[in-house]
């Protein structure tokens, strides 16, 4: 169509610009202004000192930030798997309408809209050598456990917690994606005397594929941002058992004042989770998956 | 959806099917009772007494009813002003952010200009960067400033979201031609037409973002976190969080604050849950 006055095709960039702007200052800048910082030593205040790329190197010494990457990739791999058998078992549980069905997919979303800050400290209050968890152990006549103060539990509880706020949002989408699939698949599935498993192996898996990479997808992005969870639970401890890379470098940045430092990691961890998302865009497209 | 009634002919025996739905519903409980759970302890564990909320066995239902701990929490510290500030934070940012990203979505979805696509590119781009990438620059950024402490910091950075330009984009793509040639030919400008015809259309696909991005904001930690430091300054889950740092939580007393912190989600998820899963669904299904 084209355009009859001046104010009409001004009207376009007019429209853009408050956004992009927006979006220029706040998110590219700091993007490129994080590659250099990493580049710096720099407490925050103060001058600032080129160092090149002695940071990275910095980082391939340091213990800490190496034990966080072993425990970020624990935790990135049980929450994306765990998360999407999880949230599947929910969709298919509630994917057809029926009797109180509503009521259950309302229940099963609910934690997702609620905030993180909240549910982490419920979590934190559960948790206690002496909350319900442990009251509930008891009262069965097991011994209690240490949970949050556990070197090899608190990550366990930390995920806990990611589940039971993450697999209702999957779920809605999964249920969509089921929703996609065409009736006459399963009817053919059917008449071909297919059972139920066999059904969801050989029609709803592959058909589902798109929404399944999605899925993959977001929640390998949100299994690197974990960040809430940790900071209310266990704000990293005991001991480092559940410093993510990210909370180091929240760490690094605002308790140790190390800005530098902090920037270069997380630019590595960045260049992590894009290489995974593409590794995992190839084997779904060359379908080696489901 | 499947028909219930060609399930039946291959499944004859419908005692063997009635059972099957017995089982997936005693299924279904047990998992709401699991979800429900930790909500029902947070506000049955603010009305208990001292004694009570660490007993073993569990109480389930407190004796006498405290309400102590609501009123604690309004007297010891600013919860009022946190609870406001979360409000007025998450509504503005809603407003600002619905508003201009149905401008930039308009434009490059249904305006043709020189660096249309260049500009959706980035745009889009900007999807792929999560927060704590840009995390420590935009602190040092806002900083500069000179915005720590005040609603600048909390609303500005928070507006710009190249999802919501993303779900419009797609919604605008799908509007007749014809209904701007109309309003052309009448001799409305094309700002006008995108105030007078496409904006009132897109009311439904505005109600799920709103509710999104609503929600969204209120729950927002990390960034409020970074950028308050003032007692007054603080969002409500910023404040809640500054307990973790006290060496003996006084939990009956922070499970009432977390009872009233939550509320605001509560109300929006019983009132518009549908535009919330809405704004879920689209974001999955167009991704």
């Amino acid at each position: 169509m084209r355009f009859r006055t001046w104010a009409d095709r001004a009207t376009g960039y007019l429209f853009v610009l408050p956004d992009l702007l927006g979006l220029v200052v706040f998110v590219i800048a700091p993007a490129v202004l994080g590659l250099i910082l990493s580049l710096f030593d720099w407490s925050g205040l103060g001058p600032m000192t080129f160092v090149g790329l002695s940071n990275y190197k910095t980082m391939f010494e340091d213990p800490i930030f190496l034990r966080s990457l072993g425990i970020t990739f624990r935790y990135v791999a049980v929450f994306v798997g765990g998360n999407f058998v999880l949230a599947m078992a929910l969709a298919l549980l509630v994917q057809h309408q029926g009797r109180g069905i509503g009521f259950y997919r309302a229940v099963f979303f609910a934690p997702a809209s609620i905030s993180l800050v909240v549910v982490g400290f419920v979590w934190k209050f559960m948790f206690q050598p002496n909350g319900l968890i442990n009251g509930l152990i008891k009262t069965l006549g097991f011994p209690g456990q240490p949970f949050l103060g556990s070197m090899s539990q608190a990550l366990g509880v930390v995920l806990s917690l990611s589940f039971y706020l993450s697999a209702g949002y999957f779920m809605v989408i999964l249920i969509a994606g089921l929703n996609d699939i065409p009736e006459q698949y399963y009817h053919a599935a059917m008449v071909d005397g297919a059972t139920k498993l066999q059904q969801f192996w050989h029609v709803t898996l592959p058909l589902l594929k798109p929404t399944s990479f999605f899925v993959l997808v977001m929640s390998i992005l949100q299994g690197f941002q974990v960040f809430d969870q940790i900071y209310v639970l266990t704000g990293g401890g005991p001991f480092y058992a559940t410093t993510t890379t990210v909370f180091y470098a929240f760490q690094s940045a605002f308790r140790y004042y190390q800005f530098g430092y902090a920037s270069a990691i997380t630019v590595v961890i960045f260049a992590i989770q894009v290489a995974l998302s593409v590794v995992l865009f190839r084997l779904l497209k060359g379908g080696r998956v489901a | 959806m499947r028909s219930p009634r060609v399930t039946g002919l291959l499944q004859p025996f419908g005692s063997a099917r009635r059972r099957a739905q017995t089982w997936r519903h005693l299924l279904l409980s047990l998992l709401a009772a699991v979800f429900i759970l930790p909500l029902y302890w947070m506000i049955v564990s603010a009305l208990k007494g001292p004694s009570e909320i660490f007993a073993v066995p569990p109480v389930w239902i407190p004796s006498r009813w405290n309400w102590n701990h609501f009123v604690d929490v309004f007297q010891q510290v600013p919860f009022a002003r946190w609870m406001f500030n979360s409000g007025f934070v998450s509504i503005t940012v809603t407003l600002v952010a619905l508003l201009t990203h149905s401008m930039a979505a308009y434009s490059l979805a249904r305006l043709r200009y020189r660096g249309r696509r260049v500009l959706f590119g980035l745009i889009i781009g900007t999807l792929m960067v999560p927060f704590w990438v840009i995390m420590i620059p935009l602190y040092i950024e806002v900083r500069a400033f000179g915005w720590l402490d005040t609603y600048w910091a909390l609303i500005i950075p928070a507006i710009p979201n190249a999802f919501g330009i993303f779900l419009l984009h797609q919604f605008y793509l799908g509007i007749p031609h014809e209904l701007e040639e109309a309003a052309t030919i009448d001799g409305c400008s094309k700002a006008g037409i995108f105030f007078r015809i496409v904006l009132p259309l897109s009311k439904p696909i505005m109600a799920a973002l709103a509710v999104f991005f609503f929600v969204a904001n209120w729950n927002s930690f990390l960034w409020p976190l970074l950028v308050t430091n003032a007692t007054e300054m603080k969002t409500v889950q910023v404040g809640i969080a500054g307990f973790s740092g006290q060496y003996q939580n006084p939990w009956g007393y922070l499970m009432a604050a977390n009872t009233i912190a939550v509320l605001p989600n509560l109300v929006v998820f019983l009132l518009l849950q549908r535009q919330l899963m809405a704004s879920i669904t689209m974001s999955g299904i167009k991704g």
